[in-house]
């Protein structure tokens, strides 16, 4: 009896722990990453956009004084346009490299399909680089 | 009373532009700090206060970390009837202390003794407090300048190039227009002069 | 019945082994197949622990003492309603509470961290894994709670009268669910680093989230542990520094100064070994304090080591404590900071200085409660470390903690000059010395009393000087006040959030003071009928009733009370003999308001009719109690999520208008 209640209980977590072995599509676990740069780049804004309204918020208030204020508003706004750009030159570069491999995955699927025709390409994974 | 607050505002106001402002402000929360330190607080001085203050340093032998003030045990009622008996008689604070160190052992003082190996328990705190606060300053001056810029994507330029970031500086102005702020990065705005922030 | 419960027991620890395996595993060998089973295996491990907790509330209900835990923390005369007390009440039971609680609380971190940190994810999950796998793991192999007697009683052993309280169905869970919760920002700080995913700050929006979740659990689980002990332990304090308060208050100490230093990693992106460290021993202590204060038989540090499952305890806190600080050696080169210091008079400053002195007050409690410890090896005397030195110790201390929470928030961020802060400090400087000047003068003379007291009012002119000049200002561009007030908060909630919550440590803190220094407390002989009088109150003894019950006797004393010659009412306070547990349990009268409240504890009644009684005077501790609502409000006004503009939006060209999703 005890062995049976144990089972039934066991199947829960058995077909939990099974069902992206059996379903199989658990191809996008990881596609994005929180470490890309394009994360990063997006933190930084998020940073820099609060340190200007921050800046705001106390210069108003009179906690922060002119000077520092305008040194400051200039730093993030700096910080912001230069996030802006890494970000345009990021996608620029994954553009380019996107349209590389297309134009690798086309070669090689040329060259298969010259020696044959039956064979499939497995689509190639995005990996983005970790850093050191 | 607010005329009271303006005096006392402009005396504040004209003491700290005599004295450095670091020392001002230090000397404030040092004696802040200083006078805060001051002994334990005695409630009054009759035989009462006495009583509870010497109960609240004994410790109830057999509860579990009470003082006898606290535990309604009746062994704790029966030694605050002792101090209170002892107090009538004119004994004093350290005899009665004494009588129950004798009795029990130092552990029925809720203070750790001042004599041999507990006098650690005194000192240890004040001297990491030290050491805390003297850490504390010098990582203040160390982590200045001390850090690992990751460099943003630079296009060969140099770091300061306002022309090639000017056109990205109007589209955050922009997209900062729904908070209350001012136009410019560099502009400024006279209404807002230093007398105004004075709450 | 009871073998399902037991079932599920053995299965959610065999799942929560396997979780830790199939995420590292499959995180390192890149396999996301295994991963993604892993956290689906993690998702059902709630539902087990659910089965089994359903199990021994049915066996409380329906009162099947074969189960010895049921027989151990119940009897027939218990009300069904106490059944979810004496859950907890008892060591198996509370450990069972602590596992049910983490395991549906990581399964929904892990619902959070999956989309946002799916690097982390498989890490942060392995982790809060191997947590709940050792609290399973000593509930299976040790303290089971659906063990079965080999015979069937007819009725229970009872439950633990002090327990019978409003206020147990909700500190010990609270208090016990606080401690475990911070083993979530822990493990998404530690798995951030285990997947090098640490080094950028990706975890700090979610290890802010959850560490705040835990502290605001564990604030409000103080602060009913305290009111609980004021009500019903009957001395009329609400604190003592003993060992079990000590070890429930230091891990909140350390998550206090890690919900404020990870504010400046989220904007600066420093302070990042600083967090890691803070996690760390914010978890290690919350571990200690989850040990020493389960219901069960360890109710002080040294009984703490005795028992075989307080080694393992002690253990598993080594380890868990040695392997976080391995991975954070081993990566630490990632987690340089990104910018630095710029100024000492700066927020960041503050925040570190305030993290300082948090720290310092744990220290303090750590050693004076194991102090004893040492003592003892040392010279082999017993001693005691009470209340007076912690007073003592940590009373400038914590005063120090005051004043920095008005000075901290004038400090703008990044930089701010001398002569700037100066000026922003004299209203509220002017005011706490006003305070104190006029404290001195109304005659409340003792030195620390008016500083705390000056100290107090400063922070509070600081605050409400700050929201005053911050409405103005956004009245100066053309808003009414009352819109100007409202949109000034509601556009910076984390920044006013954090404001309310410090309006109510305010109220804590004034309640606290005041009722430290000025309690007025009088122990009297009374004879039925006697009138005496405390402060501005005057009372009669009516007289005392004897009452038996099946589980205990009770003496029943009632007062009529005038306060300032008008009568206020009755009051009845009681005293109880439970035969069964030995234990007498008092119940005082407390009459609250805003000032001060009134309270008679029955201490003793004697032969011949007279009776001994604690009067106390306490003032402002009702603004203690209050201050937990006041706290929560201002924690989910912090965290109500602020709108950014988004990059995307930005970078349109002008001119283009885009739907904000």
């Amino acid at each position: 009896m005890f062995i049976i209640i144990a089972l039934l209980i066991a199947l829960i977590p058995a077909i939990a722990v099974l069902y992206p072995f059996i379903k199989g599509n658990a191809a996008n676990e990881w596609l994005d990453d929180e470490s890309s740069p394009m994360a990063d780049l997006e933190r930084r804004w998020d940073s820099a956009i609060s340190g200007i309204k921050s800046a705001e918020l106390e210069n108003s208030i009179g906690n922060l004084e002119e000077d520092d204020y305008t040194w400051l508003r200039q730093e993030y706004m700096r910080e912001a346009a230069l996030v802006m750009r890494s970000m345009e030159l990021e996608e620029e570069q994954e553009a380019e490299l996107l349209a590389a491999i297309e134009v690798e995955i086309r070669d090689v699927r040329e060259r298969i399909s010259g020696a044959d025709p039956q064979q499939d390409d497995p689509p190639d994974s995005q990996d983005p680089a970790s850093s050191a | 009373m607010p005329a009271v607050i303006f005096r006392l505002n402009k005396l504040l106001y004209l003491l700290s532009s005599q004295v450095s402002a670091r020392t001002l402000l230090a000397g404030a929360v040092f004696a802040l700090l200083l006078t805060a330190c001051a002994v334990t607080p005695e409630y009054y001085t009759g035989l009462d206060a006495r009583a509870q203050s010497l109960n609240k340093n004994i410790m109830c032998p057999i509860c579990p970390g009470e003082s006898i003030d606290q535990s309604q045990a009746t062994i704790a009622l029966q030694m605050r009837e002792i101090v209170r008996e002892k107090l009538s008689e004119g004994q004093s604070d350290a005899q009665i202390r004494n009588f129950f160190v004798d009795r029990y052992g130092p552990s029925v003082l809720m203070e750790p003794p001042t004599d041999g190996f507990s006098i650690l328990a005194w000192i240890v705190p004040p001297v990491v407090v030290v050491v805390a606060i003297v850490a504390f300053l010098l990582a203040i001056k160390g982590m200045r300048g001390n850090e690992q810029r990751t460099e943003l994507a630079d296009s060969g330029n140099g770091p300061s190039d306002p022309d090639n970031l000017e056109r990205y500086y109007q589209r955050i102005e922009a997209a900062l227009e729904p908070s209350l702020t001012r136009a410019t990065t560099t502009g400024n705005d006279a209404s807002n002069g230093t007398e105004e922030s004075n709450g | 019945m009871v073998e399902a419960g037991q079932a599920a027991l053995v299965i959610a620890f065999v799942v929560a082994l396997y979780v830790p395996i199939a995420s590292f595993v499959g995180s390192w060998q890149k396999a996301p197949e295994l991963t993604a089973s892993g956290r689906y295996g993690f998702y059902t491990v709630p539902v087990l622990l659910l089965i089994a907790t359903a199990v021994l509330i049915y066996s409380f209900v329906i009162r099947d003492f074969s189960v010895k835990y049921v027989f151990e923390n119940s009897n027939l005369a218990m009300p069904q309603i106490y059944t979810w007390v004496a859950f907890y009440a008892g060591n198996a039971g509370s450990l069972l509470f602590l596992a049910v609680v983490l395991a549906i609380a990581s399964v929904i971190a892990v619902l959070t961290i999956r989309k946002r940190l799916p690097y982390t994810a498989p890490f942060a999950t392995g982790i809060m894994a191997l947590i709940i796998a050792f609290f399973l793991g000593i509930i299976v192999f040790m303290a089971n709670p659906l063990t079965v007697l080999d015979f069937v009683p007819t009725d229970g052993q009872g439950i633990n009268p002090l327990l019978i309280h409003f206020g147990m169905f909700i500190h010990p869970p609270l208090q016990m669910s606080g401690l475990v919760l911070v083993a979530i920002p822990f493990s998404i700080a530690v798995g951030a680093l285990a997947a090098r995913r640490g080094g950028r700050d990706e975890w700090v929006d979610l290890g802010r989230l959850w560490g705040m979740i835990s502290w605001l659990i564990l604030t409000i689980g103080l602060l009913l542990g305290s009111w609980w002990a004021y009500t019903i332990l009957g001395w009329g304090g609400y604190w003592a520094w003993d060992p079990v308060e000590n070890s429930a208050l230091m891990p909140w100490l350390a998550m206090t100064a890690f919900v404020h230093s990870i504010m400046v990693q989220k904007r600066r992106g420093m302070f990042r070994m600083w967090n890691m460290v803070l996690i760390i021993v914010a978890f290690t202590l919350a571990q200690m304090g989850m040990f020493i204060n389960r219901g069960g038989p360890v109710p002080s540090v040294h009984s703490f080591a005795q028992s075989a499952m307080g080694w393992l305890f002690l253990i598993f806190m080594a380890v868990t404590m040695v392997a976080a600080i391995a991975v954070f050696f081993w990566r630490l080169e990632s987690l340089k900071s990104r910018s630095s210091l710029e100024s000492p008079w700066s927020r960041e400053s503050a925040f570190l200085g305030q993290n300082i002195l948090f720290l310092l007050v744990a220290f303090v409690t750590l050693w004076g409660t194991i102090f004893p410890i040492f003592s003892e090896a040392a010279q082999g005397t017993v001693i005691t470390v009470g209340r007076p030195f912690f007073d003592l110790v940590n009373g400038p201390l914590l005063l120090a903690i005051v004043f920095l929470m008005g000075v901290g928030p004038l400090l703008p961020w990044r930089r701010a000059t001398v002569r700037n802060l100066l000026r922003t400090l004299r209203v509220p400087l002017s005011v706490g010395l006003l305070t104190g000047l006029v404290l001195v003068i109304i005659g409340i003379r003792q030195p620390p009393a008016v500083v705390a007291f000056a100290t107090l009012s400063l922070v509070l002119a600081g605050i409400i000087n700050e929201w005053v000049r911050g409405t103005r200002s956004r009245h100066r561009k053309g808003e009414p006040y009352l819109a100007a007030f409202g949109n000034l908060l509601s556009a910076n909630r984390p920044r006013y959030g954090g404001y309310i919550v410090h309006m109510g440590i305010l109220m804590l803190a004034v309640g606290a003071i005041a009722s430290s220094f000025y309690s007025t407390q009088r122990d009297l002989v009374m004879e039925p009928g006697e009138v005496a009088s405390v402060g501005s109150y005057t009372f009669e003894y009516m007289g005392v009733e004897d009452r038996v019950y099946s589980d205990r006797e009770e003496s029943l004393a009632s007062f009529t009370v005038f306060k300032d010659g008008e009568y206020v009412g009755n009051m009845e306070a009681y005293r109880a003999f439970y035969p069964n547990f030995r234990i007498a349990a008092t119940k005082g009268a407390i009459r609250s308001t805003l000032i001060e409240d009134f309270y008679i504890v029955p201490s003793e009644f004697q032969d011949g009719g007279q009776a001994v009684f604690r009067v106390l005077v306490n003032p402002l501790v009702w603004w203690m109690w209050a201050s937990g609502p006041i706290i929560t409000l201002g924690i989910a006004f912090g965290l109500w999520p602020v709108r950014q503009p988004a990059m995307a939006a930005a970078r349109l060209p002008r001119g283009v208008q885009v739907a904000r999703g």
